[in-house]
């Protein structure tokens, strides 16, 4: 009972770092039909100057701040150099380029970091924790859960009851009609890059608190599984991100508990077979949103 | 089409001829005036376009990207290597492997085809569900088979050595196999491109409600496709784990399917456009591996500079997909290139014989 509590808060915990990496996949997603595969890098981004600040004795609430600033500058940047020009491209295209900017990127971290992996110095209160009833739970945790929550409150908040969020729901629903009302476009990509990039630095500073290191390739990761989260609950949905994210923890730590130690090296492999196979009952996810007419077959 | 011949084969047959001549031009090239380092390069270009003509074979077709057919290549390669290694080798190595994989050592061709037969009803028991998806969640689901493939590989140590290369594989892959095999898959690519299946398909591609509504079984369509560009990987797989020797899982990340997908998608949606694109990446690598050995700006040493060539690459490959967004050859294939261009040199020609009479 008692490890099944402590495994349950473990899920909702690793479920809350997915589901924030697949809602800034699923915001580019839902308004510019782009496969952002990128986006783990910006999480890179944010855990490198995570290390940096820390390490040269910035306090930590400043470095922070800076991680999430620099992934929103860096997903600004992709915006600007890589994405714009492309905004009638082929969606194959399209997805091609992330995955080149990705890899880039990726390349471009290897050369200024090099391919140690930099130990970042958290602030000790990351490791704090009580106890309830004889068992042990870490403050980090609890804090990932109801950090997350308000953060999917505040958006769900900004998108509905703010002119922005109008522009940015209605732009995912007919991005041509939007312009049509004196929405500019470039405004729509450059909020539609904001939000990724700040989900972005805010998954990669949980992320980084559970694994403190980082290397050039750390964010390829958690992007395959917040990009396995918005599949198998339906791309395109934020609500089914947020689903498919919980969804893809409580299977890894459900495997993990229930399969034994001889396993546990394959629970990756055991974790996206199980959602190839929901996606076999449901390919459009287990929400099964509305496709478009390209996408319908 | 009809400007070559009724029959939709034999213009598959011209063209296969063509791009074979082409390719065997740049091989005799090579062999008579290239280096033994020249001649490397000539067969990792070999078995990367075998690779990149299979994936082409389900992503021109169906208009979606894969991302896992490194998988196969991986199937290919591990499955031909365990049959042929030495068993004195394999009883070091892997002394917990099963007898009859510890104990064989049989011959290139059955060992290659039962790595093939790996992959393949690999690619038959999963297939159904990537044929249903389409566009980025394709893509997604694809690549989380590349790591399913990675992750048991690099874990099942009985097997495989994990992690650790697995060496000894002899080195049966000679430039003739390669050139043998390049012939077969560009032959059966062409057939089943030009075949109604493929036809079909491409047209889905365009247009899938049109092309359903004209009796095209899409699903069934893409399947045949999956199943065949498998086949296709795996045999670029093993070819790759005998010329190379040794074979880690690490081979067959990432890196490989970055390099893949981008030569089919650089090239253009057609067989023609996979051997382009394998042809440009190659000589961008060289060039860039080339400079960067050879130069150094100011005190920077570009040598001791891990990441810059794959970062180099990649960038080029985002401003090649801004200037051309719909790859090197279009849609094309090359006699129809060479016809295209023809048409366009006769009005020309005849516009020209116009102004002499006047």
């Amino acid at each position: 009972m008692q490890l099944a509590f402590q495994q349950f808060i473990n899920a909702l915990s690793l479920g809350s770092i997915y589901a924030l990496v697949a809602l800034g996949v699923a915001i580019l997603f839902s308004i510019l039909r782009l496969a952002n595969f990128a986006h783990g890098e910006l999480m890179t981004t944010a855990g490198f100057t995570l290390y940096m600040t820390l390490a040269s004795g910035w306090n930590w609430v400043l470095a922070v701040i800076a991680a999430i600033a620099a992934s929103v500058v860096a997903a600004l940047i992709l915006e600007r150099v890589a994405y714009r020009r492309l905004r009638n491209a082929q969606p194959l295209t399209l997805l091609m380029t992330s995955f080149a900017v990705s890899v880039a990127l990726q390349s471009i971290f290897l050369l200024t970091f090099g391919a140690r992996p930099k130990g970042i110095e958290l602030p000790a209160f990351v490791d704090a924790s009580f106890r309830i009833g004889g068992m042990r739970v870490q403050w980090l945790d609890i804090a990932i859960i109801l950090i997350t929550a308000a953060i999917v409150f505040g958006l769900t908040l900004f998108l509905r009851k703010t002119v922005i969020g109008l522009a940015l729901r209605s732009a995912a629903d007919d991005f041509q009609t939007t312009r049509l009302m004196g929405v500019k476009a470039n405004a729509l990509f450059v909020g539609a890059f904001v939000l990724s990039g700040m989900l972005a630095g805010i998954a990669a500073l949980f992320y980084f608190a559970t694994v403190p290191n980082v290397v050039p390739s750390s964010g390829f990761e958690p992007m395959l599984k917040g990009f396995i989260a918005c599949v198998i609950g339906g791309l395109g949905s934020l609500p089914a991100a947020i689903v498919g994210g919980f969804l893809l923890a409580f299977l890894e730590v459900g495997s993990d508990a229930l399969l034994s130690d001889n396993f546990s090296p394959y629970l990756d492999a055991i974790v996206f077979l199980i959602a190839i196979v929901i996606l076999r009952w449901r390919p459009g996810g287990i929400f099964g949103v509305r496709l478009t007419a390209e996408q319908r077959v | 089409m009809s400007m070559l011949s009724g029959k939709w084969w034999k213009q598959s047959l011209v063209g296969s001829a063509l791009l074979l001549a082409i390719l065997l031009a740049i091989v005799a090239i090579v062999a008579l005036a290239g280096s033994t380092t020249d001649m490397r390069i000539l067969m990792v270009f070999l078995i990367n376009v075998i690779a990149a003509i299979s994936l082409q074979t389900y992503a021109g077709n169906s208009g979606n990207i894969s991302f896992g057919h490194v998988g196969f290549m991986a199937l290919g390669a591990y499955g031909s290597a365990l049959f042929t290694a030495d068993p004195a080798i394999k009883a070091i190595g892997i002394p917990d492997a099963p007898a009859f994989i510890r104990e064989a050592q049989i011959s290139f061709l059955p060992a290659m085809l039962i790595g093939t037969v790996i992959a393949v009803a690999v690619a038959a028991a999963i297939g159904r569900v990537f044929v249903r998806l389409s566009g980025a969640a394709a893509a997604v689901a694809t690549l989380g088979f590349m790591v399913i493939v990675y992750t048991l590989l690099s874990n099942a140590e009985q097997l495989t050595r994990g992690s650790k290369a697995f060496s000894g594989i002899p080195e049966y892959t000679t430039l003739g196999w390669c050139v043998a095999l390049l012939a077969l898959t560009i032959v059966v690519a062409r057939l089943l491109r030009d075949s109604n299946t493929g036809l079909g398909l491409r047209a889905c591609a365009d247009d899938p409600i049109a092309g359903q509504a004209a009796g095209v079984d899409i699903l069934n369509s893409r399947y045949v496709m999956w199943v065949a560009s498998a086949a296709g990987a795996a045999i670029a797989g093993a070819l790759y784990a005998h010329y190379i020797g040794a074979i880690l899982p690490k081979a067959f990340h990432f890196e490989l399917t970055f390099v893949l997908v981008t030569m089919v998608i650089v090239g253009g949606r057609s067989i023609t456009g996979a051997v382009a694109g394998a042809a440009l990446i190659t000589i961008l690598t060289e060039v860039l591996r080339r400079l960067e050995n050879g130069f150094s700006i100011g005190s920077i040493n570009l040598s001791e500079a891990p990441g810059l060539t794959t970062a180099v690459l990649a960038l080029m490959i985002v401003a090649t997909l801004t200037i051309r967004p719909q790859g090197l050859v279009s849609r094309w294939e090359i006699e129809e290139l060479l016809q295209r261009w023809q048409l366009r040199q006769k009005p020309q020609a005849s516009a020209r014989t116009e102004e002499n009479h006047a």
